[in-house]
């Protein structure tokens, strides 16, 4: 009978889900992958030790998280200003949008709003915002930081925005919003609710 | 919605995934704003209900991609280096009133810190899936990291010590097994007071790998040579001859001890 040749990573990893602050666990797999035995108690070792030091007093190397970083930025091409925002919405196909409309249970015209960054984002009940973000597989900060940005330019439909002039008050508050595009009174209550 | 999962798998085509604990830590980082993140990743103690495990910063990082709005991205890197680094040896140690550099630790330190930082990069850049492990199991991504880079340093340190498994101890057998019994088997008051094993392990951690892969092996009950020969035993699964083995288990003994007095000293 012939088995296929275990690999040492797999092996590892597994004896490491199993646990390996116990004697009987490492005994065990080297019975069962004497070939490994080595590498096995090496691993065992090297775990107890890392817990060892992460509990032991630390002084962090300021230094070299400077230099870590700076040697990233470099290899990546990242830089101080740099301000680029995963925008959900641009690579979003029509069917997808239909869809997360109909999982949120809004009109056209509000998901749209949201997705032209006309709709000011701490009007919105953090429920739904956190919903639409997942959705958009997006964390809520970040689904919160696009809508911050300024609306994009000649967006499908206007909404009346009320407040002071500049570009933060020419948002939309969601619940105008909700009225301007004649979300029935029911409805509209369950999207303003601010509660799960 | 739960995290995406993890992409890496497994040489049987298995998906690495996170634990239950990991999942429902990272759900619950997910929904933090950036400033409530900051905020939770100076939580030290990992007991803490607010801390955020490494496995999740290591997906905030990944996660966040090149958003460096307000420095977050860099604030977020910078967190996930210094979690690597306090999980790494301390190159500095105490002899006594005497601190010293051990210098295997520095490079194992400095190897490891290298080696994070490219794959960091190579992930970046999209060229792997290797930081999947560290998303996992992030302590075990570590361990790994540090085994490959404590094999390197010793191999480079030379060859010392296969020279000196060619000379004689003296007396082995009886006296490896005894010494043996006292140091990783003593009384068992002396046993489960959590200390000694924190200092026999940290010492043991010291001597080269074929040394503590035998003491070891001692700890967990296989013999050097059995009586049986179908049974397993440290000099089959070492492969090298039983005298070998007793050289460096007894070189090993002799380590330890006097690693142990030192800090007794202190």
């Amino acid at each position: 009978m012939t088995e296929a040749a275990p690999n040492l990573d797999d092996i590892l990893y597994a004896f490491a889900e199993a646990g390996t602050d116990d004697d009987a666990t490492l005994a065990d797999y080297i019975r069962r992958y004497p070939k490994f035995a080595g590498e096995l108690i090496d691993l065992a070792q090297e775990l107890r030790a890392v817990e060892a030091d992460i509990d032991a007093p630390y002084v962090p190397d300021a230094a070299w998280e400077t230099g870590a970083w700076a040697r990233f930025a470099t290899a990546t091409g990242i830089t101080d200003a740099e301000s680029t925002i995963a925008d959900p919405f641009a690579t979003m196909s029509s069917a997808r949008q239909v869809e997360v409309r109909r999982a949120l249970g809004v009109p056209t015209v509000v998901f749209n709003a949201f997705r032209d960054l006309q709709v000011d984002a701490d009007s919105v009940p953090r429920p739904f915002l956190s919903r639409f973000a997942d959705y958009l597989a997006v964390a809520l900060q970040d689904l919160k930081d696009l809508l911050a940005l300024p609306e994009r330019t000649e967006p499908a439909m206007q909404f009346k925005a009320d407040g002071r002039p500049g570009a933060a008050a020419s948002k939309v508050k969601f619940a105008d919003l909700l009225d301007q595009a004649m979300v029935p009174a029911e409805r509209r209550a369950e999207l303003l609710r601010d509660e799960d | 919605m739960p995290p995406p999962p993890l992409t890496k798998r497994t040489d049987d085509k298995v998906l690495y995934h996170r634990p239950a604990a990991i999942e429902a830590a990272l759900e619950r980082a997910l929904d933090l704003s950036r400033d409530e993140v900051l905020a939770a990743l100076e939580i030290e103690d990992r007991n803490h209900p607010g801390h955020i495990p490494s496995e999740c910063l290591v997906h905030l990082v990944r996660k966040t991609a090149r958003d460096n709005r307000e420095r977050y991205f860099e604030k977020l890197h910078r967190a996930l280096m210094r979690r690597v680094d306090r999980a790494l040896p301390r190159a500095e140690h105490t002899l006594g009133e005497k601190v010293g550099v051990d210098l295997t630790r520095d490079q194992i330190r400095a190897q490891v810190r290298d080696r994070f930082e490219m794959i960091v990069i190579q992930d970046r850049q999209g060229g792997d899936d290797r930081l999947d492990i560290f998303e996992a199991k992030f302590n075990f991504g570590i361990a790994r990291l540090r085994s490959t880079a404590r094999e390197k340093a010793w191999r480079e340190a030379g060859r010392r010590a296969a020279l000196e498994d060619e000379q004689e101890m003296g007396e082995l057998s009886l006296e490896v097994e005894i010494a043996a019994g006292s140091l990783l088997r003593p009384n068992p008051e002396k046993w489960d007071d959590p200390t000694y094993r924190a200092r026999l392990d940290a010492a043991i951690m010291t001597l080269p790998p074929e040394q503590s892969r035998i003491i070891k092996m001692l700890m967990i009950g296989i013999p050097i040579d059995p009586k049986d020969p179908d049974a397993q035993s440290i000099s089959k699964l070492e492969d090298c001859a039983e005298k070998t083995v007793r050289n460096r288990a007894k070189r090993a003994i002799l380590n330890l001890r006097q690693a142990l007095d030192l800090e007794n000293e202190a």
